[in-house]
């Protein structure tokens, strides 16, 4: 292996490999509602999954491994609630422009209604408000559509 | 020609931990033509925003014919900012790393 790094590296020396780009820079001005909606996608499986652990189970070790993956499931929960938080604030400050009420009177309540299910999420393990949330994104996503398919025309 | 190896340095941070910048990669362009990406699959493919542009990302769920990638770093760019990619856009597979 330490031969083969070595070839490499010599050929590299001579003929520069191409860069592969693994950024975290978001370029200015583009937007999507994807990530919300795969973070709110995310947020129903695992409390979906969260709901089918056994909580009878006998075995000490199958027991301890349903808690480890109840710890995982939990965090990941946390994690993407606040991902579709992020997301969608992002939209809401940085997209969604004032001249935008007039399109939809409703908009700051939306957002904040969908930035709340968020926390709800976060303290709690319900099917209801998970769903709630992914629609929440949906009817976000529908406004977000409808500006972008204005802006076009 | 057809070389079925290509060589890369990574530019960036969105695939810590899992790969450094710097690091140099080996790429398998010739297995993608014979088998679909399989999730977990760390492989370079076309950025959907700028085709000249090439990524490092994570298989993450397999579609008909699109995939969802994702980045290591939860800050990362992928298909969470810019949705599913086509699997033609996919160059190749990370088989090594020197």
């Amino acid at each position: 292996m330490k031969q083969i790094s070595v070839f490499f590296r010599l050929i590299d020396k001579f003929y520069p490999p191409v860069k592969v780009h693994a950024h975290c820079d978001v370029p200015c001005g583009l937007y999507d509602t994807a990530a919300a909606k795969m973070a709110a996608s995310t947020v129903v499986k695992m409390v979906e999954k969260i709901n089918a652990l056994p909580d009878d189970e006998k075995d000490p070790q199958k027991m301890l491994e349903a808690r480890n993956s109840f710890v995982r499931m939990v965090i990941t929960k946390e994690q993407h609630a606040e991902i579709c938080k992020r997301e969608l604030l992002i939209l809401w400050t940085d997209f969604f422009k004032s001249e935008h009420l007039e399109m939809f009177p409703q908009l700051h309540e939306t957002f904040w209604h969908a930035a709340k299910l968020c926390s709800k999420n976060k303290q709690n393990i319900s099917a209801e408000a998970a769903e709630e949330l992914q629609e929440a994104v949906v009817k976000i996503e529908e406004m977000f559509l409808a500006v972008k398919a204005k802006s076009v025309k | 020609m057809f070389f079925p190896i290509a060589r890369f340095v990574v530019d960036g941070k969105s695939m810590q931990p899992t790969f450094q910048e710097g690091e140099h990669l080996l790429i398998n362009k010739l297995l993608y033509k014979i088998k679909k990406p399989q999730k977990g699959d760390i492989i370079v493919l076309r950025d959907p925003r700028d085709k000249q542009r090439l990524l490092l990302k994570r298989v993450f769920e397999i579609q008909k014919d699109k995939l969802e990638v994702i980045s290591d770093n939860i800050d990362g760019n992928d298909s969470r900012t810019f949705g599913p990619v086509n699997i033609e856009s996919v160059v190749g597979k990370v088989f090594f790393r020197y």
